[in-house]
């Protein structure tokens, strides 16, 4: 069983859901946004791509089948710059790039710059999170922690693995933000890992495998509310169609640990908005309310405000 | 937002998937308004409505540049989808023309024209400017084809009779402006023109349009491209003798035209004997001099055997706006003494570069017709000149 549209069921028990967009200079992708609340200000990065995705399951898809990546003509790279922005009265205030300049190299790979950042503040310092590929010419993806300050990355720590030191691609990582360098890797098992920014990676936890869940990889940060930990994931499903062409499908659950990191309640899986690749890297508290920031067929980005109230009812009682 | 609000309430309504997609496009967020269109096309029974959105996708894509080929790949959806509207097909056109696939263009323009029910809506929204866009893609893409006479014709059709919006007026300006160097194109046309400054219909005014007439040409270069003998063997069936020092120009005019071009040095050739061995007859109609530099056109016209021949008309190319030279006024001093009259001087095709004088023989063009064409100034602007006369 799954759930199509949790908006809407947002909308219908007093949330509500913004577009996140500002004008960008090519007209392209503003999407799979971060979300983090300091100080009492919100806080949103917006990953923004030249790649336009189409994705459908009619018969006008393109001829290269029913999901593709319509990258320009003049550009094989998937090239992406994270904007940072506050977020106020339901609107984006000063969208700025963030500078990387001052450690950007010569990307050795197509996918450039740090891919589905998530926002964090540990210790007092703003970071932003995510897979970066292109330092290598094969691909090859790690988690990255890029300290910014006043828009500018000033600091970036590419996060070693903690034991599996051949794996391709490290991304999705979630986290923690109540406990500075922790992130929890994986959720089916639930795998914990220390990192230590200039030094190696340390799992320090890992769980049961729950049976009959197909995978669930990381999504948006954890955060604490009361005595538990929340966060979003998502269940991926790719296959081929019968002109071999790829298709894929994501779905979200919202997942409650307990202090011993057990998932104690999830939910079923779930579309945010009817979407076949949606794609949440957001979860914040503020005031009495919650924030999940999503992209939405990785073209656009949104924000869902949902009573504190009804989204725990969602978790603990479960979508229906 | 409502729009967003509606989808979310209904995501597979058409209507609401529509609402947003434009809500997003009209904020010039291409990308986020290609989602919603897509699911238009997923949900709708409305054809209509598909073919709009197929068409936006295409727009948006367009609109982020570089995705030409995406780009045609939605147009052909649409086209495909309602094969009788003609948006669709504009779009496709104009997108071929952009990307310089002249073929294409001009391709798609004739099955539209062929095709379309233009008596349905034109769904202007859709940057669809009417049944004439067609007519100016063809314009373009037929210029670049090498159909110049058919270019020109749906250009100044479109200029006459066309009410366009400013960019497309000044687009087809532009190009009558590049034909004929002006938009008060009415007298001449250019398929009547191949010289460089008219001189071809100088002399076939000079010679009241005479048909089998003879001509000396030295200084040939190419066969028809600022030929100044090209239309005069064409249309009007002149014979005559071309001459030029480089071997590859002789190769190319000697492969295209029927009339002979001689490899050959014109400041040394034997006019007389040539002139002498065809026995054309002692009066000629035309003469062309037109050497580089200007010392050997001056060279050339001291070779040529006046005393046994005579020509109605002489271009001389005495290149006086580049190198202010002596032979301009040498020249004229020759062919006064060997009886004729300089009737346009310092010919230019603008208004700041005298490079060539016209002469006719006093006795072998009547005396009305030298007085009529007789333009005696610093700078003869000779798209001005000739207007006033064809």
């Amino acid at each position: 069983m799954a759930f199509n549209n949790l908006a809407k069921q947002v909308l219908e028990n007093g949330g509500k859901i913004y577009p996140l967009t500002f004008p960008t200079q090519k007209k392209t992708a503003l999407f799979n946004p971060s979300i983090l609340v300091k100080d009492d200000r919100v806080w949103i990065n917006v990953r923004h791509c030249q790649y336009t995705l189409i994705h459908t399951d009619s018969k006008w898809e393109s001829r290269w089948g029913p999901l593709i990546y319509l990258n320009p003509e003049n550009d094989i790279t998937l090239t992406t710059t994270n904007f940072l922005c506050e977020w106020k009265d339901g609107e984006l205030l000063n969208p700025t790039q963030i500078d990387t300049s001052f450690l950007d190299v010569k990307p050795q790979w197509e996918f450039v710059g740090l891919e589905d950042a998530r926002l964090v503040d540990w210790n007092n310092k703003l970071y932003l999170t995510g897979v970066r590929r292109d330092t290598e010419t094969t691909g090859i993806g790690r988690m990255e922690l890029s300290e910014i300050n006043n828009y500018k990355e000033v600091k970036r720590f590419r996060i070693p693995t903690p034991n599996n030191k051949e794996s391709y691609c490290e991304k999705n990582w979630m986290p923690i933000l109540d406990t500075p360098f922790h992130y929890v890797k994986w959720c089916n098992p639930v795998e914990i890992v220390k990192v230590n920014p200039g030094g190696d990676t340390e799992q320090v936890f890992l769980g049961k495998p729950i049976d009959g869940i197909n995978d669930m990889r990381g999504g948006s940060q954890v955060i604490s509310i009361g005595e538990h930990r929340f966060c979003i994931v998502h269940e991926t499903w790719y296959w081929r169609n019968n002109q071999n062409n790829k298709d894929a499908t994501y779905r979200h659950r919202i997942l409650c640990f307990d202090n011993d990191w057990n998932i104690i309640h999830k939910t079923i899986p779930f579309n945010f908005m009817s979407g076949l690749i949606e794609f949440c890297c957001g979860l914040a508290e503020y005031k009495d309310k919650i924030l999940i920031t999503f992209g939405y067929s990785d073209n656009s980005a949104y924000l869902l405000e949902l009573p504190k109230d009804y989204f725990l009812k969602l978790v603990y009682a479960g979508i229906e | 937002m409502q729009e967003l609000n509606n989808y979310i309430l209904n995501p597979y309504g058409e209507k609401e998937a529509w609402e947003l997609a434009e809500w997003y496009y009209n904020r010039e967020d291409y990308a986020g308004s290609v989602s919603f269109y897509v699911r238009v096309t997923e949900v709708s029974k409305d054809d209509l409505l598909i073919y709009k959105s197929l068409i936006k996708v295409g727009l948006c894509l367009y609109k982020q540049g570089w995705r030409s080929t995406y780009v045609k790949g939605y147009l052909l959806h649409a086209i495909s989808l309602l094969p009788k509207r003609p948006e669709a097909y504009f779009l496709l056109a104009k997108q071929y023309e952009e990307n310089k696939e002249w073929q294409e263009c001009y391709t798609y323009c004739e099955i539209a024209e062929t095709v379309c029910d233009f008596e349905l809506q034109p769904l202007t929204e859709l940057e669809y400017v009417g049944k004439w866009g067609f007519m100016f893609e063809k314009s373009v893409a037929s210029w670049w084809m090498g159909r110049e006479k058919e270019s020109i014709d749906i250009s100044t059709y479109l200029y006459e009779n066309v009410e366009m919006p400013d960019a497309y007026k000044k687009a087809v300006e532009g190009n009558i402006r590049l034909i004929y160097g002006t938009l008060d194109y009415s007298k001449p046309t250019y398929k009547d023109n191949y010289s460089q400054a008219f001189q071809d219909r100088f002399v076939l005014l000079a010679t009241d349009y005479k048909k089998d007439g003879k001509y000396l040409e030295i200084g040939a270069y190419h066969p028809y491209e600022h030929s100044n003998t090209y239309l005069l063997e064409r249309d009007y069936n002149w014979k005559g003798i071309s001459l030029d020092i480089n071997p590859k120009s002789v190769i190319n005019f000697n492969g295209k035209r029927f009339n002979e071009c001689i490899e050959a040095d014109a400041t040394k050739f034997d006019y007389k004997q040539k002139m002498d061995s065809l026995g054309w007859g002692r009066d000629w109609d035309y003469l062309q001099l037109d050497c580089e530099p200007a010392a050997n056109t001056f060279l050339a016209l001291m070779q040529i055997p006046f005393e046994d021949y005579r020509f109605r008309v002489i271009t001389y190319e005495h290149d006086w706006y580049c190198e202010k030279n002596i032979y301009r006024d040498k020249s004229r001093k020759y062919l006064q003494s060997m009886g004729y009259e300089l009737v346009v001087s310092n010919v230019s095709v603008d208004d700041n570069s005298p490079f060539e004088d016209w002469w006719l023989h006093a006795e072998l063009i009547d005396k009305d017709t030298i007085e009529k064409l007789k333009s005696i100034k610093e700078i003869n602007q000779i798209k001005k000149w000739i207007f006033d006369y064809i």
